[in-house]
């Protein structure tokens, strides 16, 4: 039994107007078929039980959208306020749904199952989990595909987690199982152990072996080096100190003989200077002597070198002699001169005495006898007189001066040839004399010397330190050599150069560093097994641990399944439904096939003309409908009341155990006949409880409630 | 994870998917988890079956 009773009061501006239920009784069959006129409230009574059964919630996928808006305005439009209870009655099942509305302006709907007398509260989730409503308008079925494929959309995504969920639940278990104690592994591990400890015993006694034998010829080593060092450092020392008396001797020697021998180099070197200049010199003064040869013998002194005179004067004399010529040219000159203006020099005296008288003032206005002029003009002339005489003695002592310029440079050049002729200046001794080349080389011997003995000395502190971080007595060498020397690990080793010495030695070291890294190798080795141990030795031993393989085997096929069904069947379940399927993929056939048999089953039969026939595939993408007779009917050529049959059919083909309500609105175009088969289907569902209830409303002149 | 296989349950559609698996380990596999109340079940269930591969 279904009984409904609502108020709507709707603000409609013009008035408010109130809408019940009034063209039809408050009760009705579980399986109900309604008739009447438009405006009696058929549909309302559709719309209400819908929204009553959580209807405004569906996707639009699962409810045709023209139904949901307007539903849902019942609720969501602030015109409409709305108060409802409706109770279905399966007293087969022995269950009742019960839904309220109470409050006009809210937008709750309290939904409640009584089963056995107790009543228990059911949200939309809970709902949908255990009932489904279906409420449509009948259509072709082609357009109702979307509706059809979402069940199949669902089935995947639910797959896919239930996968996802088992995957993730096995990993974890083989996990578990990988961190279980594994006896194979752990009695490895202590095998590699054992082995690793006893290499590590052979390479300890190795170690120690030679490190103890090492001692020995470092010891030897040291000691011996220590001793030839001291020994060294002493005959070097009194090598050294004979040196430095022999210096100080030739120190003495060589300081006083070269004193003379350096005022001779200071005064040749001051000549040399000063000579050159002084031929410049030479040759402008001599330059204004024109007469005789003297022309000839300047050109001479100057295009000779006064350096090369100086240093071959055995061989050359050019400007010597043209020195000497010249002086006695300019003396000739002179005594010539001297000759030629004897008169005129012996009058200078006696013009000079006159003059001197003619000073006198008493004289100034003196008329000369003999002429007309006065004594003003007679000194005038004898003044003139006077002046000339001077510039001849002048001239003459000039050429004097000259003559002996030509003597003093003539006297410097002899002067440097006696210089250079008596003191070693050769560019071979640099400078130094014989002695100081023999204290050089002492020097130069005491400084090689004290190189020796400081490299003897380093050597000495180094074996020193040596025998020191050998914790042995340098002090008692001698003593600690003559005791080891007698130990037969090192017999070979005394007979051994030096260098062959220190080239064992450190070829020692590299092998005692070498053992001692392979030591700490396997001891860090060792000590990482023993952990393993230790902690394999705490986990738990899980006899399934040998299954680890084949379970991981079906990990991975976990993997697979979850891929095909998070994205390659809803991949191709979109290029099916989008018939855009691939026709070279062969899961896009096969699925397509397969769910062409699916809406088969749910199909069961068709009417087509004036016979069923039993649906055994569907083809979506060529929308075919194959039946088990042979025949092929294209979608577009089934009667729409057949089409509406096949769809309502088909929808309440669903094989779950979820309980139907089924609200079939506007069945229009179905004729009896077609309408017969639907109803057929409605009655064995409710027999077998699946459906628990059904309301088909068709349009009709009057009101009409009737039981199907 | 809780069993689904109840109210909801379709028969049809659980074929469906089976046939769409590539060998007939992975259709059991699917069968187990889609037929199966919890994981442990799963589990022991596969275990059951490696054992009894080995002792075969």
């Amino acid at each position: 039994m279904i009984k409904l009773s609502y108020m709507l009061v709707r603000d409609e501006k013009d008035e408010t107007k109130t809408y019940l239920l009034k063209d039809y009784p408050p009760e009705f069959s579980n399986l109900t078929y309604i008739e009447g006129p438009n405006g009696s409230g058929k549909s309302a009574i559709l719309h209400i039980i819908a929204l009553a059964l959580y209807g405004n919630r569906l996707e639009k996928d699962e409810l045709d959208p023209g139904l949901h808006k307007r539903i849902s305005s019942l609720v969501d439009d602030p015109q409409n306020k709305l108060t409802f209870e409706l109770e279905i009655d399966v007293p087969e099942n022995g269950l009742k749904l019960v839904s309220r509305k109470t409050n006009p302006n809210s937008k709750d709907i309290d939904l409640r199952l009584i089963q056995n007398g107790k009543e228990i509260p059911y949200p939309f989730e809970k709902f949908k989990n255990e009932f489904r409503l279906i409420y449509t308008i009948p259509n072709n079925p082609t357009r109702q595909l979307p509706e059809l494929l979402l069940e199949l959309k669902a089935a995947q995504s639910e797959t896919t987690s239930k996968v996802s969920w088992f995957r993730g639940f096995l990993e974890k278990k083989i996990q578990d199982l990988e961190n279980s104690r594994d006896e194979k592994n752990l009695n490895s591990e202590k095998e590699t152990k054992k082995i690793a400890e006893e290499r590590y015993s052979e390479i300890d006694w190795e170690h120690r072996s030679l490190s103890k034998k090492h001692e020995k010829l470092r010891s030897y080593y040291n000691l011996n080096g220590y001793l030839e060092n001291t020994s060294k450092v002493a005959n070097l020392q009194d090598e050294l100190d004979k040196l430095v008396k022999e210096i100080q001797i030739a120190n003495k020697s060589t300081v006083r003989k070269c004193k003379d021998n350096r005022s001779s180099i200071q005064k040749f070197n001051q000549i040399m200077s000063n000579i050159e200049r002084e031929k410049t010199n030479l040759t402008f003064t001599l330059s204004k002597y024109k007469h005789s040869n003297l022309p000839k013998h300047l050109a001479l002194i100057n295009s000779s070198s006064v350096v090369i005179e100086i240093k071959n004067s055995d061989k050359q004399k050019t400007i010597r002699d043209s020195l000497i010529a010249c002086i006695n040219g300019i003396q000739s000159l002179a005594t010539s001169e001297e000759n030629i203006h004897k008169e005129d020099l012996l009058s200078l005296e006696l013009y000079s005495s006159l003059l001197r008288i003619l000073k006198n003032p008493n004289y100034s206005q003196i008329t000369v006898p003999g002429t007309n002029s006065n004594v003003g003009l007679l000194m005038t002339q004898i003044e003139d007189a006077i002046e000339e005489k001077n510039s001849i003695q002048r001239r003459i002592k000039s050429y004097d001066s000259d003559a002996e310029s030509v003597k003093k440079f003539l006297q410097n050049v002899e002067n440097a040839i006696s210089i250079y002729n008596n003191t070693d200046l050769s560019p071979d001794s640099r400078g130094m004399s014989e002695q100081e080349i023999q204290l050089a080389s002492l020097k130069a011997k005491e400084t090689e010397l004290n190189r020796r003995l400081k490299l003897a000395k380093n050597e000495r502190g180094n074996f020193k330190t040596g025998l020191i971080s050998q914790k042995i007595d340098p002090t008692v060498a001698t003593i600690e050599i003559t005791k080891l020397e007698k130990a037969p690990e090192i017999q070979d080793f005394i007979k051994l150069s030096v260098q062959e010495q220190q080239v064992l030695i450190e070829k020692n070291e590299r092998e005692l560093r070498d053992l001692d890294s392979q030591r700490i190798e396997l001891s860090k080795f060792i000590n990482s097994k023993k952990k393993n141990i230790e902690n394999l030795e705490k986990q738990e031993f899980d006899p399934d641990r040998e299954y680890i393989a084949d379970l991981k085997v079906f990990s991975r096929h976990l993997v697979t399944i979850e891929s095909l069904f998070r994205s390659k069947l809803p991949e191709a379940l979109k290029r099916i439904e989008n018939k855009k399927m691939d026709s070279s993929s062969e899961l896009d056939i096969k699925y397509s096939v397969l769910i062409g048999d699916y809406y088969a089953k749910k199909m069961k039969t068709i009417l087509y003309g004036e016979k069923e026939f039993t649906v055994s595939n569907v083809d979506i993408v060529k929308e075919v409908i194959k039946t088990a007779e042979g025949k092929e009917i294209k979608f577009d050529y089934l009667g729409t009341g057949q089409s509406q049959s096949s769809y309502l059919i088909t929808k309440l083909g669903m094989t779950d155990a979820k309980k139907t309500i089924a609200l079939f609105d506007e069945v229009a175009m179905m004729d009896n006949k077609s309408l017969k088969p639907v109803i057929e289907v409605l009655k064995t569902n409710y027999k077998n409880g699946k459906l628990i209830a059904a309301i088909i409303v068709q349009r009709g002149e009057m009101p009409k409630v009737e039981e199907l | 994870m809780e069993n689904k296989a109840g109210p909801g349950r379709n028969d049809d559609l659980q074929d469906l998917f089976l046939e769409m698996m590539e060998n007939q380990d992975t259709k059991e596999l699917l069968l187990m988890i889609l037929n199966t109340n919890n994981e442990q079940e799963i589990y022991e269930m596969i275990l059951q079956k490696i054992k009894g591969a080995k002792n075969d």
